[in-house]
């Protein structure tokens, strides 16, 4: 114990910043929600007294990405034991992406741990994920979390299993909760703000892989990969809840984040995915999939269709669908298994009941 | 070097990092040259408000991490009119949710209903605008009480506004009782969504128990099981660290938990986590009978 605490007083000296680039002097005027604000205004039917309409929610030309064809790929994997790492080098392999020399960081989904629960994405695909990546020649692979509700990340780590895999792969595991942060303009106007801060290890990686759990959401009907990026927003600055994103529009706030940092490929653990009343308390489903895509909205779009939901029906990805990714099912390419040989309809919550369709 | 101290080694300066390393070597003579540089990098960076940003690449102050940083300067000497200014701020950002004005209204026609509870409780946020949490509010509480002990103790305690805090530490500690889960212990602040009970986390309930320091309640009492219930599964060094904290301020026995966060550091070094070091080194400390946190000293 002598020796931890010398080590520990020694960490403490030596790790002080060299240098301080502060700006203090600026605060902000508080930002005043005027599109929240009319939402509540126009339930109660108060909108036409205030004189006013809602301004409609646009996009920069940075934000506009969408493709005239996309491509989605649907590869089977039985369970969790299985060598995973081939399936995901031939997930990758369907795409042109361009791994070789790249700085490459996996963001899978960890938000809680409980025991029996398949609430995270799976230690074992992102075991894989980083053994694949790094057999197609990346310089570097890191994996990066923010979780949402738990500031213990070091335990979530342990406890999850990531750890030992992130161990054996010699692979950084960077806290984006903690990171250096960097303030960022919006790339499309659905929170009705200008900027938000994002991790600065996010920004720096020359190829974000976004790795979330197929599960069902109690807010926003479904988490795929594109609600996965929530995890990239600081906690240091937004808290734990990122209660600022909710605050300003769960569904807005994924898209703003989507239309700002990209994400250039999109690996969806759906072997055990979570049906109900998700992203916490919902039941695990088995679907036997993984989902590789380089266009997230058209890889969310298909998960949900897997899923048995209408994706036009959420109402982030239909927003996306405008201007990041393709939606509609005919310009999605669609590899490996088609979507009738995976479909597995999930259970969801009374308030998303619209999103069910029947095939 | 600035002073001040990084979440990890090469990270930005951190308020919160900074708070618990200060806190960490406020005793030893040895850092006494690391002292000094950190309590002028807090000296340099409070804004005219009183306040601290999270970190040194925010520009808005956060009145979570000004409440750590108050924290850690009652530990040093000169410091009183920046703690009197950090505390000044935080009752100022003290504050209920913000709803819109038709809501207001409706919650102001309801508190004239005899039967009515108030459920929109004023506490502390993470950041403006938003919700209060039980983080931020314990952080905010703890600072406030120690700040109210040390101006009571100091030659005009008047002057330093301490009797307005008395109601300002009632009313959060009265929103840290309400957030409470229903197995005793708190989570981040929810105790239910969507009509379904939410679980409490060993973290936030320690620091919970920590604010409130109050072993005569049934409600920390009830939490106190659930944390002993739970730690000895714990695999997270802070949330063990935390605890021995809490524990070692309700008397409780805290050797294993301490034992248990040495494992871990030399399973993982602790993630090199700067925080948690110093709260490891803290929570030795505590061993010893020295606690920061704790309202006797």
């Amino acid at each position: 114990m002598i020796q931890f605490l010398s080590t520990q007083y020694s960490a403490l000296i030596m790790t002080q910043p060299p240098s301080l680039s502060t700006q203090h002097s600026a605060l902000r005027t508080q930002h005043v929600n005027r599109r929240r604000f009319l939402q509540a205004a126009s339930t109660l039917g108060v909108v036409s007294l205030a004189g006013c309409a809602e301004r409609k929610p646009t996009w920069k030309k940075g934000g506009y990405r969408k493709p005239n064809q996309s491509r989605v790929a649907i590869l089977k994997a039985a369970s969790y034991d299985r060598d995973l790492t081939s399936v995901i080098l031939d997930g990758i392999k369907s795409f042109r992406l361009d791994v070789a020399g790249k700085r490459v960081l996996l963001k899978p989904n960890l938000v809680e741990y409980e025991r029996d629960t398949v609430i995270n994405t799976h230690p074992a695909v992102i075991g894989a994920a980083i053994e694949a990546f790094l057999k197609l020649g990346a310089k570097e692979v890191k994996v990066g979390e923010g979780p949402g509700h738990r500031r213990d990340t070091d335990g979530l780590l342990l406890a999850s299993g990531l750890y030992p895999f992130l161990k054996d792969t010699k692979t950084q595991f960077v806290d984006l909760n903690l990171d250096d942060i960097r303030r960022v303009a919006l790339q499309s106007n659905f929170m009705g703000i200008d900027s938000l801060y994002f991790a600065d290890t996010v920004l720096q990686a020359d190829l974000l892989v976004s790795m979330p759990k197929l599960k069902t959401h109690h807010w926003a009907g479904m988490t795929l990969s594109m609600k996965n990026l929530f995890g990239i927003v600081p906690g240091i600055k937004y808290g734990w809840p990122k209660n600022f994103l909710h605050w300003h529009g769960i569904n807005e706030s994924i898209v703003d984040i989507n239309s700002t940092v990209r994400s250039h490929f999109a690996i969806v653990d759906g072997i055990v995915g979570m049906e109900g009343n998700g992203p916490i308390q919902g039941t695990p489903k088995p679907v036997r999939v993984l989902v590789f895509g380089d266009d997230l909205v058209a890889v969310d779009a298909t998960c949900a269709r897997v899923a048995g939901l209408k994706p036009d029906k959420v109402e982030y990805l239909q927003n996306a669908g405008e201007f990041i990714g393709n939606l509609e099912e005919s310009r999605i390419q669609q590899l490996g298994e088609p979507i009738s040989q995976v479909h597995s309809p999930f259970a969801v919550t009374p308030a998303f009941g619209h999103l069910k369709r029947l095939i | 070097m600035d002073g001040s101290w990084g979440f990890s080694p090469g990270k930005a300066g951190a308020t919160e990092a900074t708070a618990y390393a200060l806190m960490s070597l406020a005793s030893e003579d040895f850092a006494r040259g690391a002292i000094k540089r950190g309590v002028a990098f807090l000296r340099k960076t409070q804004s005219v408000r009183g306040g601290w940003s999270v970190n040194t690449q925010d520009t808005e102050e956060a009145a979570w991490a000004t409440a750590l940083a108050g924290l850690a300067l009652l530990s040093f000497e000169g410091t009183e009119s920046m703690r009197t200014t950090a505390a000044g701020f935080i009752v100022r950002s003290f504050g209920k949710h913000p709803r819109p004005w038709i809501l207001g209204l409706a919650d102001w026609m309801r508190s004239f209903d005899a039967s009515y509870v108030e459920e929109n409780l004023r506490g502390w946020k993470w950041s403006p605008d938003t919700a209060n949490w039980v983080e931020p509010t314990s952080y905010a509480l703890l600072f406030l009480k120690k700040f109210l002990q040390s101006v009571a103790s100091g030659s005009n305690p008047q002057a330093s506004g301490g009797s307005a805090l008395k109601p300002v530490i009632a009313e959060a500690e009265s929103l840290l009782y309400q957030r409470m889960c229903s197995e005793g212990g708190w989570n981040y602040g929810n105790a239910r969504v969507l009509g379904e009970e939410l679980r409490p986390y060993p973290l936030t309930t320690a620091i919970a128990l920590i604010a409130l320091q109050n072993p005569s309640s049934p409600e920390c009492q009830r939490s106190l099981r659930y944390l002993q219930r739970t730690v000895p599964e714990e695999r997270s060094a802070l949330a063990l660290c935390m605890a021995v904290h809490c524990f070692s301020l309700y008397g409780i026995q805290t050797e294993p938990w301490m034992q248990a966060a040495t494992l871990l550091y030399d399973e993982t070094a602790f993630f090199q986590n700067i925080k948690t070091s110093a709260l490891a080194l803290l929570a030795l400390q505590s061993l010893n009978g020295e606690n920061p946190f704790s309202l006797k000293n």
